[in-house]
C-alpha cells in the first residue's frame, strides 16, 4: 500500500494527463477521430495482444533495438577506452574527425549501407548502432578523462598495471558517465528504430505505425505511440535501476 | 595528467591533420580499388557532385530550407519553453517537480509516430513539419530552462525580490540572464538530434530540404559512381551539423566568459586565456544571420516547396516526357545512362506532394 501511494504521488501528473486524455475525448472537447479516448486505444492493444500480432511486431522491434544498442556498446566502450589511453597529440588530431563523423546522419549511413548490403535486418540494426555509438563512445571517453585525478594517482602509486588500472579503477570511475551515455543512446535507439522501420520494413512497431498512418487508423497509431512511450520509460527505468545497483558505492 | 603547453600553431596543425588524413584516405582508397569505388566514391567525385547539385538541383536552396526549419523550430520551441520553464522553475517549483515524470514521458513520445496527428491538426506542409521540429526541441529545452532557473544564485534572487522588483523585471533582468547558459546548452544538445529528425522527416514527407534531396538522390544513381549523390548530400548534412555546433560553442565561449571551458578531448582544463568581457560581435552577427534566414529562407523554402524541389518548376527535375528513361540529361557529367532505366528519380514535378519512402 505504501508503495502504491508513493507511486501515485510520483506519477500524479501522468495519471492526471491520462484521465484528461480520456475525458476530453469522451466529451468531445477534442475530435475523437483525431485523438481517440485512451480506453479505446487500450482495448485495441488488448485485442492485438490476444491475436499475437502485437507480440510479433514488438519482439522484432525490441530485437533490432537491442541488437543495435549491443553493437554500439561492444564497439563504443572499448573505443572510448582506447581513445582515452592514446597520447594527447593523437587525441587532438582525432577530435575533429570523430566530431565530423558523429554528425553524419544515421539515414545517410542507412542509404549507403543499403547500397552495400541491400535492405534487410543488418541495415536496420546498423543505423541504430551508428546513432548509438557516438554518445556511448564520447561518454566513455569523458568519464575516463575526467576521472578523479587523486584516485588515479593513488592507484598508480600502488604500481597497478595499465590493464588493471583501466579495469579496476578507471572503468568503475567512468561507469556513471558511461551509463548516462547509454541511457541517451537507448532513447536514440528507439527513435531511429521507428524511423528506420517506417522507411522500409514489413514488420516492427514502426511499420505498424506507418501502415496505421497510411490508412488513417488513428486508434492503431495511438496504440503504437503508447507502446513505444511505455517501452521507452521501461528502458529508462531499467537503466536508472541498473545505475543505482551497479555504480560502486564509493563514487555515488 | 598535467597541463600541456602546446603552441597554438602546432595545435591547429594537429587538429587539421586528422581531417586531412581522412580526406586523403577517402580519395586514395577508392582510387586504388581497396574499397569498391562504385559504392564508395572518392572525395573528388563527391565534391564534383556537390558542385553539380549546386548548379542543377538548388542544393543551396535545400540547405537553406533545412536550416530555416532548424532555426524556426528551435525558435518556436524556445518561445514557449523559456517562459514556461521560468514560471515552472521559479514561481511554481512544486508543480515543476510534479510534472517532471510527465515531461519525461512526453519527451519520449516518438515524433515520427505522431506525424499523422500533426498532419491532421496542422495540415500537410510547412506548419506540421515545424511543429514536429519544435516538439523535438521543446522537451530538452524545457528541462534545461527549469534546471538553469533553479540553479540561479538564491541570494541574488532574494536581494532582487527584497528590493521589490516586479515579476516582469525579475524575469527579464535576472532569471533570463541567469538561465541563459543553461538555455544555450539546451539548444546545443537538442540541435543535433533535431537535425537528424528533421532530415528523416523531410525524407518521409518532404517538399524541400536536404532530407528530400537525400531521398531523391538515393533514387538516382549518378555515374560514374553509383552512390555519389548520397555521399554529396550526406556530406552537406554533416557539415551543417558541424557548423551549427561550432557556432553554438563559439557563442557559449563568447557570451558566457566566466564559464570554464571543458572539452572531452583535453585531459586538463582548457588553457585559461584571459577572457574578461563578453564578445558580442559574433553573437550579433549570428542573430542577424538568423533573422535573415527566417525571412529570406522562409520565403525561399515556401517557394521551393510549392514547386516540389525546383525553383522554376521545370527543367532540373526530369520530366518523363522530356528525358524519358535516361533521366538526368541535365547533368553534364552523366555518362551513358545504360542500366539506369529503373532510377529515373522523381519524375513528376506536380505529383503528390508527399513522397513516401516506403516501397
Amino acid at each position: 500500500m505504501n508503495v502504491l501511494t508513493k507511486l501515485s504521488n510520483r506519477y500524479a501528473a501522468v495519471i492526471a494527463f491520462l484521465v484528461l486524455w480520456e475525458v476530453s475525448a469522451r466529451f468531445e472537447w477534442v475530435d475523437p477521430q483525431f485523438i481517440p479516448p485512451l480506453t479505446k486505444v487500450l482495448q485495441y492493444i488488448g485485442e492485438q495482444a490476444a491475436t499475437g500480432a502485437l507480440a510479433h511486431h514488438l519482439l522484432i522491434s525490441l530485437g533490432r533495438a537491442a541488437g543495435g544498442l549491443a553493437i554500439a556498446l561492444i564497439a563504443g566502450v572499448p573505443l572510448g577506452i582506447a581513445l582515452a589511453g592514446w597520447p594527447y597529440m593523437i587525441r587532438i588530431a582525432l577530435g575533429p574527425v570523430l566530431e565530423w563523423l558523429s554528425h553524419i546522419n544515421p539515414f545517410v549511413v542507412f542509404h549507403i549501407i543499403i547500397v552495400f548490403i541491400g535492405a534487410g535486418e543488418p541495415t536496420k540494426v546498423s543505423i541504430i548502432a551508428w546513432a548509438c555509438i557516438w554518445p556511448i563512445m564520447f561518454s566513455t571517453l569523458s568519464g575516463m578523462i575526467h576521472a578523479d585525478a587523486d584516485t588515479v594517482k593513488a592507484a598508480r602509486s600502488f604500481g597497478l598495471s595499465r590493464l588493471r588500472l583501466t579495469t579496476k579503477v578507471l572503468l568503475p570511475l567512468a561507469f556513471p558517465s558511461i551509463l548516462t551515455g547509454t541511457r541517451l543512446a537507448a532513447g536514440y535507439a528507439l527513435l531511429f528504430l521507428i524511423a528506420a522501420e517506417m522507411m522500409g520494413s514489413t514488420s516492427g512497431l514502426g511499420f505498424m505505425i506507418y501502415t496505421a498512418q497510411a490508412n488513417y487508423q488513428i486508434v492503431q497509431m495511438f496504440s503504437g505511440v503508447l507502446i513505444i512511450a511505455v517501452l521507452a520509460i521501461v528502458l529508462d527505468g531499467i537503466m536508472s535501476a541498473a545505475g543505482k545497483r551497479l555504480v560502486h558505492p564509493a563514487i555515488k | 595528467m598535467a597541463t600541456r603547453n602546446i603552441p597554438v600553431l602546432l595545435l591547429v596543425c594537429l587538429r587539421l591533420s586528422g581531417i586531412a588524413l581522412l580526406c586523403i584516405l577517402w580519395e586514395v582508397l577508392p582510387r586504388s580499388g581497396l574499397v569498391n569505388p562504385t559504392f564508395f566514391p572518392p572525395l573528388s567525385a563527391v565534391l564534383q557532385e556537390i558542385a553539380a547539385l549546386l548548379r542543377d538541383q538548388h542544393l543551396l536552396g535545400h540547405t537553406i530550407a533545412t536550416l530555416w526549419r532548424v532555426v524556426a523550430g528551435i525558435g518556436l520551441a524556445a518561445l514557449v519553453a523559456v517562459p514556461a520553464g521560468a514560471i515552472l522553475g521559479y514561481w511554481l517549483p512544486g508543480l515543476a517537480a510534479g510534472l517532471n515524470p510527465l515531461f519525461r514521458i512526453l519527451a519520449q513520445v516518438n515524433p515520427f509516430s505522431l506525424m499523422t496527428v500533426f498532419l491532421l491538426f496542422f495540415g500537410i506542409g510547412e506548419k506540421a513539419k515545424l511543429i514536429i521540429v519544435a516538439w523535438v526541441a521543446f522537451w530538452p529545452l524545457l528541462h534545461h530552462v527549469i534546471v538553469g532557473v533553479q540553479n540561479i544564485d538564491a541570494d541574488l534572487l532574494k536581494t532582487a525580490r527584497s528590493m521589490g522588483t516586479s515579476p516582469s523585471r525579475l524575469f527579464l533582468q535576472i532569471i533570463l540572464p541567469g538561465a541563459a547558459p543553461s538555455i544555450l546548452l539546451g539548444v546545443r544538445t537538442s540541435i543535433i538530434l533535431l537535425l537528424a529528425i528533421l532530415v528523416a522527416g523531410e525524407m518521409l514527407g518532404g517538399l524541400a530540404g536536404l532530407g528530400w534531396l537525400l531521398h531523391w538522390s538515393s533514387n538516382y544513381y549518378s555515374s560514374p559512381y553509383a552512390t555519389t549523390p548520397i555521399f554529396a548530400v550526406g556530406l552537406c548534412i554533416s557539415l551543417i551539423g558541424v557548423a551549427l555546433s561550432a557556432v553554438l560553442r563559439k557563442l557559449e565561449r563568447d557570451l558566457f566568459f566566466w564559464k570554464p571551458l571543458e572539452s572531452a578531448w583535453s585531459a586538463s582544463p582548457a588553457p585559461q586565456t584571459p577572457r574578461r568581457r563578453p564578445n558580442r560581435i559574433f553573437a550579433v552577427t549570428v542573430l542577424s544571420a538568423m533573422l535573415l534566414l527566417l525571412v529570406a529562407g522562409g520565403a525561399s523554402t515556401s517557394w521551393l516547396s510549392k514547386t516540389n524541389g525546383s525553383f522554376s518548376g521545370e527543367g532540373d527535375v526530369p520530366s518523363p516526357s522530356a528525358s524519358g528513361h535516361s533521366g538526368h540529361m541535365s547533368h553534364e557529367h552523366s555518362l551513358p545512362a545504360a542500366g539506369q532505366s529503373g532510377h529515373s528519380g522523381h519524375t513528376a514535378p506536380t505529383a503528390s506532394p508527399v513522397q513516401s519512402g516506403h516501397p
